[in-house]
């Protein structure tokens, strides 16, 4: 076994026993990177070799001297484009970005390096989070490692592909409706949604701030656990931080779910959803049920709304947060452009891509004067009732079970002139940011197409533990833990 | 023809917090341009807002001050609008629930009182600063660029919002000026009004004359003086009368005011009127102020001018017109509250324990209020009619004897009290004419004296030879002596012109070289002539 497909655990493993050093791993990871990135493009940007192999360097001194290491010291992490790192650059996959280089690390970014990771690089994603396919990049599309004709998933398609690939140990991601879930159920990695106010948003660029959290992935449950385990927990710049304790997020498998209640929606395997998918996610529930836990069925009274309801407060969020980018202080200004109007003007009609204009004009819209009321408000009463079905489902169950996405991944373009069969696609995810609950994706196994297929398991506000003890004990005693595909090598387009 | 108007108005104060309202920023004025910056104010990517509760303590001063309801659970709310100065693209404020709603400011229009309804109190943060610079070369030649301070996002703002209670321009004056004041006595803005630390907006209508109701409202932004604001609105109803006359309709307009030209011009009508699309600020949780907090702001909130005065009334037995002058402005009411208090203690009326009860409690916060009642409770041997002259002669100092001199010297009152006149050395001073140690030119001169040198005044007093003569046979002396060298004078007087015991008086005062007691003097003068 290579190197690049150890999952978290085996990695950390390795590095503890001494197997191999951290420059090995980093090694590897560079290596892959490497072979696949043509293929895959993942990466906006990679840290230079040298300075991640003095890094990596470091930890295996410190390791020699027996110091006391962080809980994720010498894995090389990839980091959204979107979050901010000093030095290394922050783009969003957005030529209005381009050339940004924010003054300041994020929360979420301070907090991995003092648990010891080593971040490889920045990935790619929809243009600011927007997207489930990872097509809408300045940079290009990222391209699924298991069949690259088809998308990673998005918006975080890049962190998903570097996972899933081996291109990275662990990734972080942002999930504002999806966007970690989606891509790692797509990738057949593991991807957590923490509950809303778990992670610091600071140096997370906002597209829709009442939703937005950084997530995390691997390709084992205890990879992010521990990851979100190490970026978790209140922060005096962010106010929507919550003060509630980070527990314990990895733990011993038992092989015991006995008195765990797992609910499953019906429309779960209902109208809409791929009949592969369906039978995937029915003998997930199989094994739970194995492991002793009691399974019924629930209804979840205005999950049909949810998805309309999401993308009108999002995009209202989206459009307000995006004023800021005007081409004036920093960033991409449109060439030749000159006074303020027309250099306002020519830099966003230039420099955003086609979908992040369609949503901020969808956005504005739900909250121009007259139809505020009408959109924006009524979506937001809708969020409280889809918050209220999950209070009331959770007064029932320790546990949801759904697909993650009615299908496996498909194929690029497919949905390139019909956006709205793309939002669609989110239908089983956008519930859990509504709601502001916890949501993790996990492999279920592989169609007959040879695509992962993702398990939902979503869990209660700060219902964190709950939530991973269920993935933990699926993934031992379900064995469904995908190695590292081979990647096609293909051409990109430009 | 008069019309009848009705006037709000939007004051605007910048709150003299230690920090910018959402971040860590030193909330200052000067400096070089985008020195006090952060990427919070500067709005970059990825950055949050976190409330300065300092600001939210300084906005409940104001809305106790104005009997305003504060609302438990407020909210903030982004205000969307595009300009260079407003690096996020949009405001955070407050919208739909506000800090504080209802109250009401205390107007006092040449005699006549009046309550002008307030609408609500909201904090939010303030923009940055676009300059005009102009260039003279490069490749297109010479022209002006813009250039953007940042240095002034996010400084913290109270606005207070009024009904159109007003119905003139003198009215409009009184209660800018007083909420101004308000302002000030609370300790909530620094008030320089040249730098824009208060900026007022005012709406305008003109009210129908057959039926009453309201005309439609136009709207008048950038008032940075009280003087514009009084120019501003003598134009606008000039302007709507002048439409109304001529048959013609109200536009709603926000008009752009220019003092330097005097005139307003519209920046936008109705049909362009700026969509600010208003929704929650998802960043920032609700404002939730409970009765705790209430209570602690006020205990340590300075008394508002009005409530000043009235204990000066209780306290010290003022006249409300001595009260009233007193507490125009902080610094005179602290500096007159600590100098009566060194007098009483330097007359042995009060305990030693008082020196300067005022500035040295904070005086003005309720705990400090209480303390001192106490202190005055236990003064003795005090009659009831003793304490309100000591407090109108010291009025009288501070106001007149030491304001004349502030006046004159171009020195600020509360300058003058931190150095060569502190209340304990003005006690003095007054102690020693209220003792009849000196007479009222000598205590003149002993003020100036003790204001120029760093000397005790008892030495003062001495080295200046300025101690009153008050020796009744030393007076008859220097009268019989007087009186012979007048022989002519005295004549006249017993003839009936009686006026000429002025002259005599004067007199015989140059002849004691100014030291005489005046009264003395006189009643020395009517005895040794025989005359009543």
């Amino acid at each position: 076994m290579e190197l690049h497909e150890l999952t978290f655990s085996e990695a950390r493993r390795g590095l503890e026993e001494g197997t191999f050093s951290a420059r090995d791993l980093v090694e590897s990871a560079l290596g892959r990177i490497e072979g696949v990135e043509h293929s895959l493009n993942a990466f906006i940007r990679v840290r230079e070799r040298d300075d991640l192999l003095v890094e990596a360097g470091k930890t295996d001194a410190a390791r020699a001297r027996g110091e006391e290491l962080g809980p994720l010291a010498g894995i090389p992490v990839a980091v959204k484009d979107n979050i901010s790192t000093r030095g290394l650059g922050t783009t969003c996959a957005s030529r209005i970005l381009a050339g940004y280089d924010p003054p300041y690390d994020a929360t979420a970014v301070e907090r991995l390096r003092d648990a010891g990771a080593i971040t490889v690089g920045k990935t790619n994603l929809d243009e600011f989070a927007m997207g489930s396919s990872n097509e809408h990049s300045a940079y290009g599309a990222v391209r699924n490692p298991w069949d690259p004709g088809r998308v990673p998933g998005g918006s975080s398609g890049g962190s998903a592909a570097a996972v899933a690939a081996g291109e990275a140990v662990l990734a972080l991601g942002t999930d504002t409706g999806g966007s970690v879930r989606q891509p790692a159920g797509f990738c057949g990695i593991v991807g957590v949604k923490p509950s809303y106010g778990r992670v610091s948003r600071y140096g997370l660029v906002a597209f829709a701030s009442s939703f937005d959290q950084i997530g995390t992935m691997s390709r084992d449950v205890d990879g992010a656990a521990e990851l979100l385990a190490a970026i978790s927990g209140a922060d005096s710049r962010d106010a929507t931080t919550s003060e509630v304790d980070v527990p314990e997020y990895t733990g011993l498998v038992t092989g015991n779910l006995s008195g765990v209640r797992v609910g499953v929606p019906r429309e779960s395997t209902g109208e809409g959803v791929d009949p592969e998918v369906a039978e995937a996610v029915l003998a997930a529930v199989d094994v739970m049920r194995s492991l002793g836990a009691d399974v019924d069925e629930l209804k979840l009274e205005h999950s049909e709304h949810a998805v309309a309801s999401y993308y009108l407060v999002a995009n209202a969020e989206a459009s307000s947060n995006l004023a800021r980018y005007d081409g004036l202080s920093y960033g991409h200004r449109a060439q030749g452009a000159d006074g303020l109007d027309e250099i306002v003007v020519r830099t966003r009609s230039e420099d955003f891509g086609a979908e992040v204009k369609r949503r901020i004009m969808l956005g504005t819209y739900a909250l121009a004067s007259g139809y505020y009321d009408d959109y924006y408000l009524r979506a937001q009463r809708v969020r409280t009732l889809i918050a209220n079905d999950f209070a009331s489902a959770f007064e029932r169950f320790d546990v949801i079970v759904t697909p993650t996405s009615p299908t496996p991944a498909f194929r690029l373009r497919e949905h390139a002139d019909d956006p709205l069969a793309m939002y669609l696609s989110d239908v089983f995810t956008v519930p859990a940011n509504l709601a502001g609950i916890a949501a993790l994706s996990m492999p279920c196994g592989l169609s007959s197409t040879g695509l992962p297929v993702g398990l939902q398991i979503t869990a209660n506000r700060f219902m964190e533990p709950m939530m991973f003890r269920v993935a933990r004990e699926y993934e031992a005693a379900s064995g469904v833990r995908l190695r590292v595909p081979e990647v096609k090598r293909t051409e990109r387009d430009a | 023809m008069m019309r009848d108007v009705a006037i709000g108005f939007e004051v605007h104060a910048q709150l003299a917090t230690v920090t910018k309202i959402f971040c860590a920023c030193a909330n200052e004025s000067g400096g070089a341009p985008n020195s006090r910056v952060c990427p919070v104010c500067l709005g970059l990517p990825g950055a949050l807002p976190v409330l300065n509760r300092e600001a939210v303590e300084l906005g409940i001063r104001v809305a106790l001050a104005l009997e305003s309801d504060i609302t438990a659970r407020s909210s903030f709310a982004r205000k969307n609008y595009f300009y260079p100065d407003l690096p996020k693209g949009y405001q955070i404020t407050q919208h739909r629930t506000t800090l504080a709603t209802g109250g009401h400011v205390d107007v006092d229009v040449q005699g006549t009182r009046k309550l002008v309804g307030i609408r609500d109190i909201h904090i939010e943060e303030d923009a940055g600063k676009t300059v005009h610079a102009p260039f003279s070369k490069n490749a297109r030649g010479s022209g002006s660029v813009g250039l953007v301070d940042m240095n002034r996002c996010g400084v913290p703002l109270v606005e207070i919002v009024s009904e159109p209670d007003i119905s003139s321009i003198e009215e409009a004056d009184a209660y800018l000026r007083k909420l101004y004041q308000i302002l000030i006595y609370l300790g909530v803005t620094a008030g320089e009004l040249h730098r824009g630390n208060v900026r007022f907006d005012t709406n305008v209508s003109i009210r129908n004359a057959v039926d009453g109701s309201l005309g439609t409202p136009c709207e008048i932004k950038n008032l940075n003086s009280f003087k514009s604001a009084g120019r501003a609105l003598l134009f606008e109803i000039e302007r709507q009368s002048r439409v109304l006359d001529a048959g013609g309709t109200i536009e709603h307009e926000t008009l752009l005011w220019d003092d330097r030209a005097e005139r307003a011009l519209p920046m936008r009508s109705k049909e362009e009127a700026s969509d600010y699309r208003y929704f929650p600020e998802p960043d920032l949780g609700d404002l939730v102020i409970g009765d705790d907090w209430i209570d602690f702001v006020r205990r340590f909130m300075p008394e508002p001018p009005d409530e000043h005065a009235l204990r000066f009334r209780n306290w010290y037995g003022l006249r409300d017109d001595t009260a009233r002058v007193l507490t125009a402005e902080p610094t005179v009411a602290i500096y007159f509250e600590d100098t009566l208090a060194n007098l009483l203690r330097v007359l042995g009326l009060a305990p030693d324990s008082i020196v300067n009860p005022a500035s040295r409690l904070l005086a003005i916060s309720v705990e400090a209020r209480e303390k001192m009642s106490v202190v005055f409770s236990e003064m003795e041997g005090i009659s009831p009619e003793r304490l309100p002259e000591l407090a109108e002669v010291t009025a009288n100092w501070v106001t007149v004897m030491v304001g004349a001199w502030v006046n004159e010297n171009g020195v600020d009152l509360k300058t003058l009290a931190l150095s060569c006149l502190p209340a304990a050395r003005l006690a003095e001073v007054i102690a020693a004419r209220v003792r009849g140690t000196v007479n009222e030119p000598a205590a003149k001169r002993l003020l100036v004296a003790a204001i120029d040198s760093s000397e005790p005044v008892d030495e003062l007093l001495e080295r200046l030879d300025l101690t009153q003569v008050t020796d009744a046979s030393t007076i008859e002396t220097l009268v019989t002596d007087v009186l012979l060298l007048h022989p002519a004078e005295v004549e006249r007087l017993r003839a009936g012109e009686e006026k000429l015991i002025r002259f005599l008086v004067g007199q015989v005062m140059k002849h004691s070289g100014g030291k005489a007691d005046p009264v003395l003097v006189g009643e020395t003068l009517a005895k040794l002539l025989g005359i009543e």
